[in-house]
């Protein structure tokens, strides 16, 4: 994941970029190497990052083995809206916005399902809902781009403005009753 | 290749003799497939796709065939074939092959009702199918 945020709220950038490992990216808890590596950071700076972030009450930890363990505080009062600055700032949200900004035809597109859900932990993989005219094989060439910055499959979904308004099978009806992120 | 040996060491691939007939069955079964599915795309569009994603998994699995391997039949075998694809795409240098994998999750995914198709998705998955079976017909 490459650090692009446009919200220069945190207190460097490798705080954010932990932060959104820890609260976006990971799927189970991380070692403190396994921080280092993802967030291209030192032992030592991560290290630092993860006491301060506990005794502020934001990430938790425990020992396994010999590896010291991190995982956000899903019961922290700020989890939520945390979990919700850093997808918008870190997440697969501003580069899937960037990467469809340059296509024509697209009339709207969100992320749907599990990746949209506030109350799920980051899934394996995103659904991404298109709809509109667009060139399908440049919606996926630049999907394809996403996905390896993400390090995740990115599943497309594309309609056309009728086909979307017209259907509205099992499919469609969980699409849209259930939690969405804007795109386009 | 070390993706390729590794896919040999976890048994999801294994060596067979080059089959030169299989493989030139498998690309023709996979044209009549394709030609299937372009019929009956408005008619049928969920199965038009199965089809032109089985005329790609043919396609594919001929070019293997002809290196002298087969995918086994197990449990993520169309994974393996997949990961494959890539392999060739990066060896041959044919774009077309890196679209293979998303034919297969997208496949997938409407087994499980997870998803169904729009008119453009079914097109473009011909469109697709059909450059992966030429850049497979060409290695056969």
């Amino acid at each position: 994941m490459k650090p692009r945020s446009e919200l220069p709220l945190f207190k460097s950038p490798e705080q954010e970029r932990l932060l959104a490992e820890l609260f976006v990216f990971a799927q189970e808890p991380l070692s403190l190497s396994q921080l280092a590596q993802r967030t291209g950071t030192s032992m030592g700076g991560v290290h630092k990052e993860v006491e301060r972030l506990e005794r502020s009450g934001l990430v938790v930890s425990k020992t396994s083995g010999r590896s010291r363990l991190v995982e956000p505080n899903r019961s922290s009062p700020v989890y939520t809206e945390l979990r919700s600055l850093l997808t918008k700032s870190m997440g697969p949200e501003p580069l899937l916005r960037e990467a469809l900004a340059t296509i024509d035809g697209i009339k709207e597109a969100f992320i749907f399902g599990s990746w949209a859900d506030p109350d799920q932990m980051a899934p394996h993989d995103i659904d991404l809902m298109v709809i509109g005219e667009p060139d399908p094989g440049q919606v996926y060439g630049a999907v394809s781009a996403v996905e390896v910055e993400v390090g995740r499959p990115i599943n497309v979904v594309l309609r056309s403005e009728d086909e979307w308004a017209g259907t509205n099978g099992a499919f469609e009806r969980a699409v849209r009753s259930r939690p969405r992120i804007q795109l386009v | 290749m070390s993706e390729l040996n590794d896919l040999i060491a976890k048994g999801l691939i294994e060596a067979v003799e080059s089959d030169r007939p299989m493989a030139e069955q498998w690309i023709s079964d996979a044209r009549r497939h394709l030609e299937a599915a372009q019929a009956i795309q408005t008619m049928d569009p969920s199965g038009a796709y199965v089809l032109a994603y089985d005329a790609a998994r043919k396609a594919v699995a001929a070019a293997l065939l002809m290196t002298g391997r087969r995918v086994r039949s197990r449990p993520g075998s169309h994974q393996a074939l997949a990961q494959y694809a890539k392999v060739l795409a990066r060896e041959t240098g044919e774009p077309a092959l890196e679209q293979f994998d998303r034919l297969r999750r997208e496949r997938n995914r409407s087994e499980y009702g997870s998803r169904s198709f729009g008119k453009a998705e079914v097109v473009e998955a011909i469109r697709s199918a059909g450059a992966i079976l030429e850049a497979c017909a060409r290695q056969t």
